[in-house]
């Protein structure tokens, strides 16, 4: 079931000297398992819009439909409580929120809360790690001695644990090297594939969102601009007019086609383009 | 040129870890650094080992003074950190409180402040917006704030802890350009922490380290033609850097080369 969002605006503090709106009008369809990325500058309104699907956020005004659930004010708890079984949303730098000791804790926190019994508590920690690729020897190890990408696949693990379909991600590779990056990338590609889960990747990074995104929303100040399949959104010039850059391969070959006339093959691959330039130079 | 920094045979143990064991390092004045490693090798430690947030030992020595208790208020005074997410620790109701909070703390006197403010607010092009709720402005400008805060009280190094990590390429671009005024107007050196290596782009010289050992030590453009030890480490090359060492294997150009317009007119002459 695809998330719907009709005439969504959203303001902090509203009706106070401090009142921010950080979403104005948003209309929108995110597709049901698919890989959907949203980019946007720092403040342009993306972690608001992904906060509104998991009701930590309430719209101001306007419809969000998401599970089969109205995001609304009146609410019934069992509604809420089913909602966010459906629906896990993993924070920037989810590693600071840590408050349990041992992994195997931290990843049946949400399940102790959904009051699940112990032996399915266990069964299903063991899953969700070996989802992210961890192994059962993680499962006493103390969470605040592991490495940056070990902490980031706990905290993923820990919402997966639940087994929601639609996955939230603000931000997933901040922080990461390029060897924890790939594998992240290689993670969420599989939960797409194998598990058939509904994927939104809020991030600044266009290079990574070229590689696993399907569609891309772009916001700017608190409106969305453009949604569309990645590759309609990258060949338009509108990242460029919203202050935005292209990705670094496909930014080259429109520089190569504005200054030199040569027309490039559209790659995401290096190797692929290098043969491309050669045969042109 | 004289070191501003010296770092000898510094070891630094976390439980029973080695991070550093005897690590040994010299930062000129003025010099652009950027010291790059993949997670887990040891540049947070090292940052903060650098401005006093961790203990030393007197095997650190900033601008000839030995870092320990007796100078660690001088030392201090002569490096500047920015944090990830620095904007998050805002606390001024304003700009120019928040500019100010770092100068209240040194007990400089209001009149003084005052102009060091605005002094630093113009230099940063952020004077506009010294009467506004730094909350309310944007990424670019807020890391504008943090830097302000940072440099107003004149220190002599700025130390960068991926702190425009949560940056789009656009503005990262913005403020680095901007730094690269500010080091020679203010006759900064700067040490950049960074896994991304687009960032060492600024840089005059780039130090690689990993589990707490310096691989690579020299200039930036002779350090990035190591792809084979970025690959190893796992650090992503810059597709520029990657653009140039293959099309250098095709014999196409004959350096590397950051800028893409100038690539396009070396293939193409």
């Amino acid at each position: 079931m695809a998330i719907e969002i009709k005439e969504v605006s959203y303001v902090y503090n509203e009706n106070t000297p401090s009142s921010h709106t950080a979403l104005k009008n948003i209309n929108v369809t995110i597709e049901e398992e698919k890989v959907t990325g949203i980019i946007g500058k720092i403040g342009s309104g993306k972690t608001t819009l992904v906060e509104l699907l998991n009701a930590l956020l309430i719209p101001t005004k306007g419809e969000v439909k998401v599970a089969g659930f109205d995001i609304e004010k009146k609410m019934k708890p069992e509604d809420l409580k089913a909602l966010r079984r459906k629906v896990g949303l993993v924070f920037q730098f989810p590693e600071d929120q840590f408050f349990n000791i041992t992994v195997k804790e931290e990843v049946a926190f949400a399940l102790k809360h959904f009051r699940y019994k112990s032996d399915r508590v266990h069964k299903q920690v063991l899953e969700a790690l070996s989802m992210v690729g961890l192994d059962e020897s993680y499962l006493n190890q103390n969470v605040f001695n592991l490495s940056t990408g070990e902490k980031r696949k706990v905290a993923i693990a820990s919402i997966l644990v639940f087994n929601p379909k639609i996955i939230i991600l603000d931000e997933p590779t901040v922080g990461l090297d390029y060897n924890n990056k790939k594998k992240l990338l290689m993670l969420i590609k599989k939960l797409k594939n194998k598990y058939n889960k509904t994927i939104i990747i809020v991030s600044h990074d266009i290079d990574m969102l070229n590689i696993v995104a399907d569609n891309i929303i772009v916001m700017d100040k608190g409106e969305v601009v453009i949604s569309a399949p990645k590759n309609e959104v990258l060949k338009e010039d509108s990242l460029k007019n919203h202050g935005l850059s292209l990705p670094k391969i496909t930014e080259f070959i429109e520089i190569v086609a504005t200054k030199k006339g040569i027309k490039l093959k559209n790659t995401t691959d290096i190797k692929d383009l290098i043969k491309d330039v050669y045969r042109h130079v | 040129m004289t070191n501003i920094i010296e770092v000898n045979n510094l070891s630094f143990r976390y439980k029973n870890k080695f991070i550093f064991d005897n690590l040994n390092l010299a930062i000129k004045e003025g010099e652009w650094v950027s010291i790059v490693g993949p997670n887990g090798s040891g540049k947070t430690t090292l940052a903060k080992l650098l401005v006093g947030l961790l203990p030393s030992n007197d095997s650190i020595i900033v601008d000839n003074l030995p870092f320990n208790n007796d100078n660690m208020a001088l030392v201090r005074k002569r490096i500047g950190i920015i944090f990830t997410n620095t904007s998050n620790y805002f606390v001024g109701e304003t700009v120019a409180d928040e500019i100010a909070f770092v100068l209240e703390n040194q007990a400089y006197k209001h009149n003084e402040m005052e102009s060091m403010i605005h002094n630093i607010a113009a230099l940063l092009e952020i004077d506009k917006l010294l009467d506004k709720d730094p909350q309310t402005l944007s990424g670019g400008e807020k890391q504008k704030v943090a830097l302000a805060s940072v440099l107003v009280s004149d220190p002599k190094i700025l130390i960068i802890d991926g702190a425009l990590e949560m940056i789009d390429a656009n503005t990262k671009k913005e403020i680095f350009n901007l730094i690269s005024k500010l080091q020679k107007e203010l006759s900064l050196t700067i040490i950049n922490l960074t896994h991304d290596l687009e960032e060492t782009y600024y840089a005059d010289r780039i130090i690689v380290i990993k589990d707490g050992c310096i691989l690579v030590d020299g200039p930036t453009k002779e350090v990035l033609k190591e792809d084979k030890v970025f690959n190893r480490i796992g650090l992503e090359i810059p597709f520029m850097v990657d653009l140039s060492i293959k099309l250098q294997l095709y014999g196409l150009i004959d350096k590397l080369i950051f800028d893409m317009n100038e690539m396009v007119d070396a293939l193409w002459q």
